[in-house]
């Protein structure tokens, strides 16, 4: 079957990757009928993402280098919004976020209820999910609610729907993982209409030996602290 | 003055005129700051007992404690700074890096096929047209 990726969709589902060329194919297999634009952003990998990335019916985008997942998500928001993107969702390359949340996350964006929906792995729910990840994540939910307010259920989930507005106004900057945060921090200053909905996280082995550690929560912290000092 | 005192001035003199060389040069107010730093070196170490009377009057003790004071709030302050450099050097890099993808962006294989499909569509329409 061939996918015609030029219709005129206007819902775009941006996937950051960085060396996952094993992953990714299964991953985006799994948005193909959902009838939305893919674009799939090659972090700099040094494996053969891009060429996979290639061979599937998406949009493939290649970082020079590696730049950071917060880099590559803003590449993939700004290519959608120069191919008239009316709603954005972010979505993880290493099959941890399940494709059937895709609707849901998108349904309030796409109706105007909200300006930005946030997937929730907490209010959804968690395979495999270590307890040690789980104090991290809730950490991290404390975090956001003393530094920008919002009362959220899970802030680092990369499952996120954005309205054009919402993500014309929102700039990553920070290049690596506190783009999660920054994101939050974004959405309080600005204002926008947000709602959190349930999805479904997977972790498996091979997630997990990717995933965020408590020495990352500190660097995390720094790297806010850094954009904060220097603009 | 002993030795090392004679090589160290020497050392630091011949900063200190490039310093101020530079500083007439392009006026910039950075190079008066460190021939202030060169200055300074060259008066510590030329009379030392007069960093131990300065630390003294600042309730430090030894003039060697001052010394280390100061270098650890220059390292500081220094390593603050490389930070920022390199900071916004990688937020530049980010900015180049996605530029270039933005300009080479690529349809997948499906698209390729599509267009080809399309291409030989039209090409045989175009001839039924003519026949």
């Amino acid at each position: 079957m061939i996918h015609d990726i030029t219709a005129p969709k206007r819902t775009w589902i941006v996937i950051a990757a960085y060396n996952e060329s094993e992953r990714l194919g299964k991953t985006v297999a799994g948005l193909l009928n959902g009838g939305h634009q893919i674009v799939v952003v090659d972090d700099g990998s040094r494996d053969n993402t891009f060429a996979v990335a290639q061979s599937l019916p998406v949009w493939a985008l290649r970082h020079p280098i590696n730049c950071g997942q917060g880099a590559a998500l803003q590449t993939g928001i700004d290519f959608a919004l120069s191919h008239d993107a009316n709603a954005i969702v972010t979505f993880d390359a290493d099959g941890q976020h399940d494709p059937a949340d895709v609707s849901s996350i998108l349904l309030p964006v796409l109706s105007g209820e909200v300006d930005v929906a946030l997937g929730s792995r907490f209010l959804g729910s968690t395979k495999n999910l270590p307890w040690t990840r789980s104090v991290l994540l809730r950490m991290a939910i404390l975090f956001t609610r003393l530094t920008n307010g919002l009362r959220l259920t899970d802030t680092h989930n990369g499952f996120r729907a954005l309205s054009r507005m919402a993500a014309q106004q929102i700039r990553i900057r920070q290049p690596r993982m506190a783009h999660a945060s920054e994101i939050l921090d974004q959405i309080a200053r600005l204002q926008l209409r947000y709602r959190e909905v349930p999805v479904t996280i997977r972790y498996t082995h091979d997630t997990l030996a990717k995933g965020q550690n408590s020495w990352d929560a500190v660097r995390i912290t720094g790297q806010l602290v850094a954009g904060r000092f220097w603009k | 003055m002993n030795l090392f005192q004679w090589l160290a001035i020497s050392v630091l003199a011949v900063l200190a005129v490039l310093e101020f060389r530079a500083y007439i040069k392009n006026h910039q107010p950075i190079h008066l700051l460190r021939e202030c730093v060169w200055l300074l070196a060259i008066v510590s170490v030329a009379f030392p007992s007069l960093t131990t009377s300065v630390a003294s009057w600042l309730g430090i003790g030894r003039g060697t404690d001052l010394v280390f004071y100061g270098f650890m709030f220059v390292s500081t302050g220094i390593i603050f700074h490389l930070y920022g450099r390199n900071y916004l050097l990688r937020r530049d890099l980010v900015e180049l890096a996605r530029r270039d993808a933005l300009r080479s962006s690529v349809a997948g294989e499906s698209i390729a096929k599509h267009n080809t499909e399309r291409s030989s569509g039209f090409h045989q329409d175009s001839q039924e047209g003519r026949q």
